[in-house]
């Protein structure tokens, strides 16, 4: 009895424990509770709030929206505009807005008993409304029976002839989509784009699923090679490399006269006919075929072989053990790849840009961002490729993740690799370094192109210099301490110049957004792994955001929302200092990659190290100094090494957010120098190598802390 | 946010007292550079403080255009710019005409050193809302090396471009992001008159490659080897000669049918720095700043770093400086050129963008395959009658080009034409007979639309299974209160 007794007052206080847990269901100290706010007011500030404006912008037609319709028109002439309607008070703002008489001018429709107090000026401004004839068009931005009246008035005073035209009234529309749509030209665009990112992900799936099984299933010689050098591809901006390729392809380019002097064809082959598609989706798959490489391979490794192996008991073989059982499981990897190699060749900027390709999506939003405040088809299409992007992650996640075969034993047990020798093992070698051949073609010709002092129609550049080099280092060249080695000091550089000034703000900037990624992911991870606060999935989700989220649509979204209202002329606006927020852009594009870091890196310490800690008297903040963080520095320092190299090498934002010279960085630097004639390729070339050269250091340095689980940072 | 906002503002806008001036410029690189060095120089000999310059890219001629219409068409009386500099004359000549600048009246012995006008061109506004900085010459770049490949004469003329011997190997930027290629269409047009020059733009057109945003392409290009003649501004061109050695390529500007065209500056309406502004545009306009256009590299007064290869507005410059002057020609000593009408240019401007956008650009893929289809037929009369026809006339041109601002008679008219160009090249290809057959028509549009399609169907499927998730979770949400509310 007695037992039974302080058994149950044992289970009474449990339940008591128990309640004051679930009543106290939030650890919020100050501390917290500041880091909370905090946080929130970043992901607010700096991801919800762009899109949200880029939504809104997309949907509404605001006060003076009648105004936005008639730019669009301007912008876009091919589209039809009819049956717009707005109300007489709409229509006299428009009128304000449009020629700066404002209220006088929308007086004209008055009769002259109603004409108010600026009636004096009235005599003048229908002068000058004669003289513009334009003006009449647009007096009858009204609803309908204003017009009739304004037609009428307008009949009376002999003005035949006038274009009637109504806009809408509403405020939310999807006006802004029926029009995209209704323009054949966006239209074009629109397909082009889709086209482009399903010939990439089919030409990726070609070239990595056999490479995967080759790496994972056979042992051949040449292995560690191949491994190490699949990964070469992924250290270039595709469009850096498409410099170089245009001058390999051109039809007098290097290949072309090779084969020609090797007798081969007798004319050149057009190789980038068709208006660069070709060139846009060659060059995008040699970039992005290690990325569905990863993805594949990690996913066959992942099979479990017993399955293989009760499949070849039952008496299957070749095809149809790869058809029912291999493939399934490989599906929800490859697809997570694909999806990725979609949208990212989908929404690359660079590539098309640079072969002239310009009826793409990308392109045309890219060339909207000048009249982002007066043309909202802008909004429009980058809300579509917000859907098009969050469609294919959600479709992914919700029918592949749930069919997720659990897999017996995981990883190698039981491998099934099988030893390959003679012609075979000859064959797979020959198809691995072809491909890395191909792969590093474009880098190839970037090398050639950057040392080039003289270059015309021949294989290879007749003559050779290192000039640009030292051009892009800012070091004169006929200089003899230069030419021997002897480094003299920089001279002094003044904001103007393009390539030291572009590689000072590209590491400054980089520096501060790997920084503010460090902090927040510490910070996110530390919230989300070891206490119990509110919004905790809302958080986690938010920082996972950008992962799905291509650059440009953040960059837009930036650009249209801090260059108006409280934030214009504010260091925010990019169109006064693109600077910051070009430092926030890097850094919320990586957020992601760091908050994963971190968060691997405490879910593998035990809580156990730091409550230890803390009984023993250390601070909260002491623990997490001297206790945590050096138990998940690998991690944290191979995440910044990678955040902080992509961001050097960004490239859609970094295009569309660096609107002054001043401060552009490296990638716009390169885009820029493009356009110059002379030797401005060659130093764009130059630069880009360099920028390889620290992308491959750092990947180095990453891989040497991350070891064998690099792959998972390319990985959705 | 609000709060931070205003903690930025404080420190934030471009306040007047800063010395910079912030150029809006379609100009390349060089000019950039050399005006920053040397206007930097010259305002702190001249006034004894320190300046500088600030360069706003657009891209092109047109998106700086629509930057400042769009920038003061919400209402605003500033957009915080300073000058708009380059891009040819006739976008300064529109600008005027709608308010956008701010007059300013040279010093008297400045202003008298600039002839008001070169062979009908005004070269600074009667008003002086705008000023022409330096002279451009428009012609035609080629590749000797592969025209000898190809077995073909040097071209000469605007229309030995349309020649089907050339078919794919004429090279051009697109007239409408470009003013300076723009130009050169406008001068076509005027040199051979409204019918015969789209004569000859058409064939061209079926001659070009592609149509690049950026003029500095095209010159590239044809360099490469990728193009053997194309549309040129002399700076570009000679540029590249520089660098390839004359042997290999060369230039050539049409005689008698080319203009020289200035390049304008202008101070904006509302410019912060006013003062600057004014400084800036007086030392482009002296000859201290004109002889940077016109010396090589490294001279003495002249350029540091990149040779311009520009003409100057002062004619009186081009003796002065005598052999050491780079600019390809002396304009002022030209006895003749094409008599061109700046005002009607101006005018139709964007007319004619859009006249050859729909005609060359927008259908260019129908346009090429009419075009060669023409050829192969070896030129049938029915066929040329129709290919050469044209929407409408130079005179309803004009009459047109009037009203082109008001954008739902733009848009009815550009589809106008589309439907027009496209019925054309349909019938010029029916007309070749077989030669104007693809075969494979049908399956090249299914091969296109096969992705947008599924891509749209998954779209629809993405939506109603949110909307069904959406149900299902409302449904669940409702039962659960009925069960609350139950017994």
């Amino acid at each position: 009895m007695n037992n039974h007794q302080s058994a149950r007052s044992h289970l009474a206080r449990a339940e008591l424990i128990l309640q004051e847990v679930r009543y106290r269901r939030y650890d919020l100290t100050f501390g917290t509770g500041a880091f909370l706010l905090l946080l929130l007011a970043f992901l607010g500030g700096f991801l919800i709030y762009p899109l949200g404006y880029v939504f809104r912008e997309a949907l509404v037609i605001h006060e003076p929206g009648a105004l936005a319709l008639l730019h669009l028109q301007r912008a876009h002439p091919e589209i039809p505009v009819e049956g717009w309607t707005v109300s007489r008070e709409e229509g006299i703002s428009i009128l304000g807005q449009l020629y700066g008489v404002g209220q006088v001018a929308a007086e004209v429709l008055l009769p002259p008993e109603r004409r108010g107090a600026s009636a004096i000026a009235w005599e003048k401004v229908e002068g000058r409304l004669r003289e513009e004839q334009a003006v009449h068009k647009y007096l009858l931005c009204f609803d309908a029976a204003t017009q009739q009246e304004a037609a009428q008035r307008l009949r009376a005073r002999g003005d035949a002839g006038v274009t009637v035209q109504l806009l809408p009234r509403k405020r939310y529309t999807l006006l802004f989509f029926r029009q995209m749509v209704a323009s054949p030209i966006l239209r074009t665009c629109i397909v082009n784009s889709l086209n482009i990112g399903a010939a990439v992900t089919l030409l990726t799936t070609l070239l990595s699923v056999p490479l995967a099984f080759f790496m994972v299933r056979y042992r051949f010689r040449g292995r560690g090679w191949v491994e190490a050098l699949l990964l070469v591809p992924m250290v270039l901006p595709p469009f850096v490399g498409a410099i170089g390729m245009r001058q390999f392809f051109a039809r007098f380019g290097s290949v072309n006269l090779l084969l020609m002097k090797l007798g081969l064809i007798h004319g050149p082959i057009d190789w980038f006919s068709g208006g660069g598609f070709l060139g846009v989706v060659i060059l995008e798959s040699l970039h992005l075929y290690p990325i569905l490489y990863l993805n594949v391979a990690a996913a066959l490794a992942n099979v479990d072989p017993s399955l293989e192996e009760a499949a070849e008991n039952l008496g299957a073989k070749g095809w149809t053990l790869f058809r029912t059982i291999t493939f399934p499981l490989l599906l929800p990897g490859y697809f997570a790849g694909a999806v990725i190699v979609f949208i990212w060749a989908f929404t690359d900027l660079g590539t098309p840009l640079v072969f002239e390709y310009r009826s793409v999506v990308p392109v045309q939003i890219f060339n909207m961002v000048a009249d982002i405040h007066a043309n909202p088809l802008g909004y429009a299409l980058v809300v579509l490729v917000i859907l098009i992007t969050g469609m294919f992650f959600y479709l992914s996640k919700r029918y592949l993740g749930g069919r997720r075969v659990e897999m017996m034993a995981r990883g190698h047990v039981g491998s099934r690799e099988v030893e390959v020798k003679g012609w075979r093992a000859v064959g797979i070698n020959l198809f691995c370094f072809t491909l890395i051949f191909i792969a590093s073609l474009p880098h190839l010709s970037v090398l050639l192109t950057s040392i080039t002092q003289k270059w015309f129609m021949t294989v290879l550049p007749s003559e050779v210099t290192w000039e640009h080099y030292a051009k892009v280092m800012h070091l004169d060249w006929s200089d003899p301490a230069v030419r021997l080695g002897r480094l003299p000091v920089v001279p002094k550089v003044k904001g103007h110049d393009l390539t030291v000034p572009s590689i000072a703000n590209s590491l400054r900037y980089s520096f501060f957004s790997t920084l503010i990624d460090l902090v927040l992911g510490i910070l996110i991870a530390y919230l989300l792994t070891r206490k119990r606060i509110p919004f905790a999935t809302l958080i986690d989700a938010t920082a996972m955001l950008p992962l799905a989220l291509p650059g440009l649509v953040l960059a837009f979204g930036y650009v249209g929302c801090y260059s108006t209202g409280i934030f214009e002329g504010s260091p925010l606006d990019p169109f006064y200092k693109p600077g910051l927020l070009l430092v926030l852009a890097y850094a919320v594009r990586r957020l992601p990659y760091s908050v994963r870091a971190a968060y691997a890196g405490f879910q593998q310490t035990h809580v156990v190290l730091e409550e230890a800690s803390q009984n023993l008297g250390a601070t909260p903040f002491q623990t997490l100094r001297r206790i945590t963080l050096p138990l998940i520095m690998a991690n944290l320092v191979a995440g910044a090494i990678l955040s902080f190299s992509f961001a050097m090498l960004e490239v859609s934002d970094s295009l569309i957010l660096a609107l002054k010279e001043e401060y552009y960085p490296i990638t716009k630097a390169i885009y820029t120098l493009l356009g110059r004639v002379a030797d401005g390729p060659y130093i764009a070339s130059a630069m880009g190598l360099l920028g390889m050269v620290l992308l491959i250091l750092s990947l180095v340095a990453a891989s040497r802390f991350l070891g064998q689980r690099m792959g998972e940072l390319f990985r959705a | 946010m609000l709060l931070l906002a205003l903690v930025l503002r404080a420190g934030g806008p471009a306040s007047a007292g800063e010395a910079k001036v912030v150029i809006l410029s379609p100009h390349w690189e060089g000019i950039r550079k050399e005006y920053t060095r040397a206007f930097e120089a010259w305002h702190q000999a001249e006034y004894g403080q320190p300046a500088t310059v600030e360069w706003l890219d657009m891209g092109g001629t047109s998106d700086d255009v629509k930057f400042i219409q769009s920038g003061f068409s919400a209402g605003k009386d500033s957009i915080g710019v300073d000058l708009f500099w380059g891009g040819g004359i006739d976008p300064y000549v529109e600008l005027a005409k709608g308010n956008y600048f701010q007059p300013y009246r040279l010093p008297e012995p400045l202003l008298r050193a600039i002839p008001a006008h070169l062979f009908g061109l005004p070269l600074y506004d009667p008003q002086f809302r705008w000023y022409g900085t330096a002279l451009a010459g428009f012609g035609i770049l080629y590749n000797k090396v592969v025209l000898q490949y190809l077995h073909l004469a040097p071209p000469e003329t605007w229309e030995d471009l349309a020649d089907p011997r050339l078919f794919t190997w004429v090279g051009s930027a697109d007239p409408r992001h470009s003013g300076s290629v723009h130009m050169m269409y406008e001068i076509i047009l005027q040199a051979y008159g409204w019918e015969k020059g789209f004569e000859i733009i058409r064939g061209m057109g079926g001659n070009i490659r592609s149509f690049p945003k950026s003029s500095s392409q095209t010159p590239k290009d044809t360099a490469l080897g990728e193009v053997v003649a194309g549309l040129a501004i002399d700076i570009y061109a000679l540029t590249q000669i520089d660098e390839a050695g004359s042997d290999k390529l060369a230039y050539v500007m049409p005689e008698g049918q080319t203009v020289i065209n200035p390049d304008g500056i202008a101070i904006l309406r509302g410019a912060p720095h006013l003062e600057l502004a004014r400084r800036f545009v007086r030392f482009v306009l002296s000859p201290a700043g004109q002889r940077l256009l016109m010396l090589p590299k490294g001279a003495e007064r002249g350029p540091r770093e990149f040779s311009l290869n520009r003409m100057s507005v002062l004619p009186a410059l081009y003796g002065e400086l005598g052999a050491s002057c780079t600019a390809p020609t002396n304009p002022f000593a030209w006895k003749a050129s094409l008599p061109y009408d700046s005002a009607k240019g101006g005018r139709r401007w964007g007319l004619v963008n859009d006249l050859i956008g729909v005609l060359v650009i927008d259908t260019h893929d129908q346009l090429v395959a009419a075009w060669r289809a023409f050829i192969q037929a070896s030129q049938p009369p029915a066929a040329r009658r129709v290919l050469y026809r044209l929407p409408l006339t130079e005179k309803e041109a004009d009459a047109l080009a009037a009203n082109w601002e008001d954008p739902a008679l733009r848009g009815r008219k550009i589809n106008e034409w589309l439907e027009f160009a496209q019925r054309q090249y349909a019938e010029v290809r029916r007309l070749c007979g077989p030669y104007g057959r693809d075969r494979l028509a049908w399956l090249k549009a299914g091969l296109r639309g096969l992705t947008p399609a599924l891509v749209l169907g998954l779209l629809l499927f993405f939506v109603g299974d949110l909307a069904r998730q959406g149900g299902r979770w409302l449904r669940r949400r409702i039962a659960r209160l009925d069960r609350k509310e139950g017994p």
